[in-house]
């Protein structure tokens, strides 16, 4: 107790050289920290694009491509699934639910997808959440389209602005003779629906109508008229499905997969998500090894430190000598030091990591949809605490070794 | 080499050493006894060797060749570990001036004496007891004691804080190197009346180095370090 107490006062000693140490040493390990705690975070909203749907149904082509179409918007179908094999495919015993999606149009940039209301009781992000309106509610008319965050911030939309959608992903060609309302303009979510722009599956067919491959021929129906008509798709892009039972997942996967009348492909969004994960997240690695690379510098900056403070630290040392103390006591207190300074930064960049985790969660929430939780540390995390601390001992054995040495050579005789 | 027990506190026999690094410069001793309970002036200008002659009688340098009994215990042979050990138990050491660590309290300077010391000499519970009963002997006020820095002590203040330093563990040897040549001629001769009815009162034996031939008249025993010791110095 009475070494601590001293290693305590001098370093107090020398408080300004130190607690700009502790503060260097203490900011490395808050950048790992945040730098862990927003990977994570990250990965989990990536992951949480689209959870509950136990299965993607969409043509045959790779499950990367086909979940990047489908819940990324991101390219190009290779090819439809036809509406009677989704009817079948609904049929089936061990299915619970099912949610067509029919991608292909576009406005301004964002996609258009034509669905049911189911959707917006299905999709469900972030481990279970909802969608849920900012502005406006779910209608029954054919021509009502709903909007995602982003859609309505960049193209500053309100509830009853009229829209016009474009055929195709990059065409020329409007649907002008039929112009949908924005009847709802959903909360941000941090997935891609908030750059979507959702109608109905049968508005999707009513503005199809007289279309023979991309040319426009004119139609005399008014909207009365189509809503009063069935209009079933005779294609769609891909299906969301919902198992009875989780244990069917793999054999209904199966089934889809062998699926004798149509080449499909079923996957499991999370498996894809994974994947996806794993080419996309290369980042997080180097974000990781950059991170551990300031430590690693603020650990050598505080061994640097210890050296310089060893000059004026040899009366310190002799007199310790004098009263008995063995020279490796002498070394062992620089050890002490460097162990004292680095778990007060340890200290300073936990409470440091939640102040500014709690100022600055709602606002990268809604600047990037990322979700970081206020938790306690992980073990991943709190693995990283003794490791450093391990490391600052390690790097102590440099200027450890020469305080060694010093109170050899020095013995009695003070230096000052 | 074996030995009679004897009332030598310091006993010393054809000790020869050389700094490794500086080989140059050789020192030999070839015999000086101080006796049990004696004070001894030892006369000596810089360069002739003291600082040498006091880190080999406080085992902080081994002689090449040579013994050096302190009390009877031949230090020559002890390991490093237990030559610190017999520093802590055995050895009072006043320095010239900058005695104190300079950020903690002169308590504080007193007790890491008597934590590198046995504890048995002294529990722990008696520290405070102990500490403050000889700083007051030495005119050193209690909240002085407790509550400054060091730094902020005069110089005679830092010297008797220093000697209740040096004598707190009951050593049987002091050795002070030019203690008084901080201090102004009045104040000298006060710090050496305390410090040397300090070290009869724990029947200590007290070994000074200094350059100042006044003060030799209180010693027992005054001895120039030219008539012990020879020093050689070779062009290199």
């Amino acid at each position: 107790m009475i070494f601590i107490r001293h290693a305590i006062k001098s370093l107090m000693n020398r408080w300004l050289t130190v607690s700009l140490t502790i503060a260097v040493i203490a900011l490395s390990i808050l950048l790992i920290l945040m730098v862990e705690k927003v990977r994570h975070g990250a990965k989990t909203s990536f992951i949480n694009t689209i959870s509950n749907t136990d299965l993607i149904i969409g043509a045959r082509s790779g499950s990367i491509q086909l979940l990047l179409y489908s819940v990324f918007r991101m390219g190009d179908a290779i090819n439809n699934m036809s509406w009677k094999s989704y009817l079948e495919l609904k049929e089936h015993p061990d299915v619970a639910w099912t949610v067509p999606i029919s991608l292909g149009d576009s406005h301004k940039g964002f996609r258009v997808m034509g669905t049911t209301h189911d959707y917006f009781d299905r999709y469900k992000y972030r481990s279970g959440q909802s969608l849920s309106f900012r502005e406006g509610e779910l209608t029954t008319k054919l021509f009502d389209a709903y909007i995602g965050a982003d859609v309505a911030k960049k193209l500053n939309y309100k509830v009853g602005q009229e829209i016009i959608i474009s055929h195709g992903l990059a065409s020329f060609t409007d649907h002008t003779d039929r112009p949908f309302k924005v009847a709802g303009i959903l909360n941000k979510t941090g997935t891609p629906v908030d750059r979507t722009v959702i109608v109905s599956l049968k508005a999707i067919e009513a503005i199809h109508i007289n279309w023979q491959t991309g040319i426009q021929v004119k139609s005399n129906l008014t909207t009365a008229d189509l809503e009063a008509m069935e209009l079933p798709p005779k294609a769609i892009t891909a299906a969301l499905v919902g198992m009875k039972s989780r244990l069917k997942i793999f054999s209904f996967q199966r089934s889809v997969n062998n699926y004798k009348q149509e080449a499909l492909m079923a996957i499991l969004p999370g498996v894809a998500l994974q994947q996806l994960w794993s080419i996309v997240g290369l980042g997080e690695k180097a974000l990781i090894g950059v991170s551990i690379l300031v430590i690693i510098i603020a650990l050598f900056s505080m061994s640097a430190m210890m050296l310089a403070s060893l000059s004026e630290r040899r009366r310190e040392m002799a007199i310790l000598r004098s009263l008995g103390a063995p020279a490796l006591f002498i070394s062992s207190l620089f050890a002490l030091e460097a162990l004292l300074m680095t778990i007060i930064a340890a200290l300073f960049a936990i409470a440091l990591l939640y102040v500014l985790l709690f100022i600055a969660q709602p606002l990268i929430d809604a600047a990037y949809g990322i979700y970081i939780p206020i938790s306690v540390l992980s073990s991943n995390e709190l693995l990283i605490i003794p490791l450093v601390i391990f490391a600052a001992l390690f790097v102590s054995i440099i200027p450890c070794y020469r305080a060694y040495r010093f109170s050899i050579s020095d013995g009695l005789s003070i230096k000052t | 080499m074996q030995k009679i027990e004897n009332d030598l506190i310091v006993d010393i026999k054809d000790l020869a050493f050389q700094w490794k690094a500086k080989s140059t410069f050789t020192l030999s001793v070839p015999s000086f006894e101080v006796k049990n309970g004696k004070t001894i002036f030892l006369y000596g200008a810089s360069g002739s060797g003291k600082s040498t002659l006091l880190s080999l009688i406080t085992g902080m340098n081994s002689p090449q060749a040579g013994n050096i009994w302190i009390d009877n215990q031949n230090i020559t042979q002890l390991t490093s570990r237990a030559k610190d050990r017999f520093r802590a138990n055995k050895l009072g050491i006043i320095f010239q001036q900058l005695n104190l660590i300079p950020f903690t309290t002169p308590y504080s300077n007193i007790e890491l004496a008597l934590a590198f010391a046995d504890h048995n000499q002294c529990p722990k519970a008696e520290w405070k007891n102990h500490i403050l009963e000889i700083t007051d002997n030495l005119d050193l006020e209690p909240s002085l004691v407790l509550k400054a820095r060091a730094s902020e002590l005069s110089i005679g203040q830092q010297q008797r804080v220093a000697v209740a330093r040096a004598l707190i563990n009951k050593p049987k040897l002091i050795i002070a190197d030019e203690p008084t040549s901080a201090l102004d001629e009045n104040s000298q001769s006060l710090f050496l009346d305390l410090l040397f009815s300090q070290v009869n009162k724990i029947k200590a034996s007290l070994i000074m180095v200094s350059h100042d031939k006044r003060l030799s008249s209180k010693f027992d025993e005054s001895i120039d370090l030219h008539d012990i010791c020879q020093t050689v110095r070779q062009a290199s």
